[in-house]
């Protein structure tokens, strides 16, 4: 992925899905459990948005695998001095951008805490998914409205991680 | 029927962190809106395209909704678009309002970015400026049209520099290029001929300049001058004098000079602040 693409990609995750479609998701499911608004199909939807998990863990390892590459600044060396100068001239300039970039970044530690925050969110949507046939027969709502206080938590954690991504590039 | 919306007025579809920011002190009136998820932006939407009185609107808002108010919003309305991770730079947008985005990610937007941007849209004078596509220098760090790619560049070609420098201890200035780039072990030059890496001729050929040995041409040093001027968002290089000097150096030195190192680390300091807000 190139920068824009990795971008977009974030964005279509993080922004799109997890934080205006997931986290406002569990915020309705909050707000029905307190009896502060009534939707029949809250249950459904929230299963739905469940469901969908499997498919945006993959987009979500993408971003991640992605980022090191794409924000890395050798990558404008590459792209865009390169045509310009010799070859051992771009890999040196290549290799100090990548090393201080590396240095102020820290992608790796970054990268550590974002497979925690998912793992996180992962082990959470487990429990809520285990919970909401028990809830459709008003069973356990107490535990269940803990969980999904804990699940929005971690969705919101992992937000907020993948935004501070990339935030140096130079 | 309802009421006119006020001047000043702002969407935030978090109802969070944008609409407390510019409700307090800065007079800008949150849109009255009922409905929630993706309803409650298509609803913010059509009671601004509703409206004329509004004439400027701080909107977090999706995309499908702001497409339309691009489209739709009259000349004399300006809409300043917010998000949480920020902008990328994106030239304006509207078709006939002056519809722009904030680079700046809301969770770091403070009291004075939202005060400086209220007075810059209010004015006649900011406006215009905006519209074309030069950024007053008080907000360049909040709204950027183009990606400083020749910026990023030469950002990178003066790392090269700082290593040259970094790795000649008794050479004046060297600390500081070494503490420039981040304390870094300088990766071994790739051949014996290390001066090369700190001639001009080296930054030309890198930033692809039309030169000869006794300097840049003319007409490629004033397309450079100008290029970096748009990425930077400034109506003159006079608004960031050590990127000034940096690039009259640049474009007025010799091809086997060596360069002047208090300009390159002046310049360099400079140019990672501008960028590191990119």
């Amino acid at each position: 992925m190139n920068p824009t693409s990795w971008s977009r990609a974030r964005s279509d995750f993080n922004h799109a899905w997890l934080k205006n479609r997931f986290v406002v998701a569990l915020s309705k499911a909050r707000k029905v459990l307190d009896g502060a608004v009534e939707d029949e199909f809250i249950w459904d939807d929230l299963s739905a948005l469940l469901a969908e998990w499997s498919a945006r863990k993959i987009d979500a390892m993408q971003i991640l695998e992605g980022y090191a590459v794409a924000m890395n600044p050798s990558r404008i060396v590459a792209d865009g001095i390169g045509e310009n100068l010799d070859s051992e001239t771009t890999s040196w300039l290549a290799d100090i951008a990548s090393r201080r970039w590396t240095q102020t970044e820290k992608p790796e530690e970054r990268i550590a805490t974002a497979r925690e925050a998912m793992d996180t969110m992962n082990a959470q949507i487990e429990v809520v998914a285990n919970l909401i046939p028990d809830v459709r027969q008003n069973k356990s709502s107490v535990k269940f409205a803990t969980a999904i206080i804990e699940l929005q938590t971690a969705a919101s954690n992992l937000s907020e991680v993948l935004t501070a991504l990339g935030s140096t590039r130079v | 029927m309802a009421d006119a919306l006020p001047q000043f007025v702002v969407f935030d579809h978090d109802s969070g962190q944008l609409e407390l920011l510019v409700k307090e002190k800065n007079c800008f009136s949150p849109l009255a809106t009922t409905k929630s998820g993706d309803l409650k932006d298509a609803e913010a939407k059509d009671l601004l395209l509703g409206d004329l009185n509004w004439k400027i609107a701080f909107v977090h808002i999706n995309d499908e909704p702001w497409s339309d108010l691009s489209r739709g919003a009259p000349v004399d309305q300006v809409l300043l678009r917010f998000s949480t991770q920020g902008y990328p730079p994106t030239p304006p947008q509207g078709a006939h309002a002056l519809c722009i985005h904030c680079i700046k990610k809301i969770s770091a937007l403070e009291k004075k970015d939202i005060k400086l941007l209220k007075a810059v849209l209010a004015s006649e004078k900011g406006r215009k400026c905006l519209r074309e596509k030069k950024i007053p220098e008080r907000i360049a760090h909040l709204i950027s049209f183009e990606e400083p790619h020749r910026s990023r560049a030469l950002h990178i070609l003066l790392l090269g520099v700082l290593a040259v420098l970094a790795s000649s201890p008794n050479r004046k200035r060297s600390a500081e290029a070494k503490e420039l780039l981040g304390g870094i072990e300088i990766p071994p030059l790739p051949n014996a001929e290390i001066d090369k890496y700190d001639k001009y001729k080296t930054l030309w050929r890198g930033l692809g300049l039309e030169a000869t040995e006794e300097g840049v041409t003319p007409k490629s040093a004033e397309a450079f001058r100008a290029s970096i001027v748009r990425e930077l968002g400034v109506n003159s290089l006079s608004d960031k004098p050590n990127i000034d000097k940096l690039v009259t150096t640049i474009c007025s030195a010799k091809a086997n000079d060596c360069t002047d190192k208090k300009v390159v680390i002046d310049g360099f300091k400079e140019l990672s602040l501008f960028l590191s807000k990119q």
